[in-house]
């Protein structure tokens, strides 16, 4: 243990932990979607990160370090709840109110109940290196798995993703705007190339 | 995007380019929207409160380790 944290060290720390709560708790989302479970484990890592900040060293990655803390609660929390139900129309992505257009937001809804059906480790590779950019050799550290494993979830992440919203194949890809009153499969000859 | 490699075990690469790109533009799109979402106060008085306890509450800097895990039940 390192020597206790100054008054001076402590504000900074405070300073930290909020400049990374907005991300944090979009992680939190992502992982869990309801939104009561994605604050109560905001909550466990704030505590958790306060009671351990003298193993965080000055100036390295403090969103990383939140990052893993974050994770380790809600598999450990996961490995509890075997019965962990997914509930994709009740979740927080449904709900969140930030869509354009009427038909933009149809799509956008369907995009994310989609998301949300995939696998929890599938959905967080997506986020990671899909939507914030992380190389995959850094995902791959925060989730403490080997980089050929990262690749291969965001690979079929994104088939899966692909193969829900009838995406498949460069040729379908306009079909996206319209799939919902097209008879998709019968038209998507490229199924079986997955 | 970078296009990941070829490896034992990884899944071909199906998808057309549009379709990863459509997709990366999706995921950021949901992410952008979570993280927009205000932080609720709750979380900035937690942050609040854990400072307080740590901060050593007699004038002397007394070790503020044995301050803090003295206080650690009081929550």
């Amino acid at each position: 243990m390192t020597a206790a944290p100054s008054e001076a060290a402590n504000a900074a720390a405070k300073a930290q932990l909020l400049a990374a709560l907005p991300r944090l708790r979009a992680f939190a989302l992502s992982f869990c979607g309801h939104p009561d479970q994605a604050d109560d484990l905001v909550q466990e890592t704030l505590v958790k990160a306060w009671a351990n900040l003298g193993s965080f060293e000055p100036g390295s990655n403090m969103p990383g370090w939140l990052y893993t803390i974050l994770r380790n609660e809600f598999y450990s929390r996961l490995r509890k709840r075997r019965h962990e139900v997914d509930d994709p129309d009740g979740m927080i992505a449904a709900r969140v109110a930030t869509a354009p257009a009427q038909e933009a937001h149809l799509h956008f809804q369907d995009f994310r109940r989609a998301l949300f059906r995939l696998p929890p480790d599938q959905r967080e590779a997506l986020m990671l290196v899909g939507a914030n950019g992380i190389s995959y050799e850094e995902a791959a550290a925060l989730c403490n798995c080997a980089v050929g494993t990262m690749k291969s979830r965001v690979n079929r992440a994104r088939n899966r993703l692909a193969e829900m919203l009838s995406m498949q194949g460069p040729g379908h890809f306009q079909a996206d705007r319209a799939w919902a009153t097209v008879p998709a499969v019968g038209s998507v000859a490229g199924t079986a190339a997955v | 995007m970078t296009r990941p490699a070829d490896q034992p075990g990884v899944p071909p690469q199906t998808l057309g380019l549009d379709v990863q790109a459509h997709l990366g533009r999706q995921l950021r799109a949901v992410f952008d929207d979570l993280a927009r979402q205000p932080v609720p106060d709750r979380f900035v008085q937690l942050l609040d409160a854990l400072e307080r306890k740590t901060l050593p509450d007699s004038p002397a800097p007394a070790t503020p380790t044995d301050a803090r895990t003295a206080k650690t039940g009081d929550a």
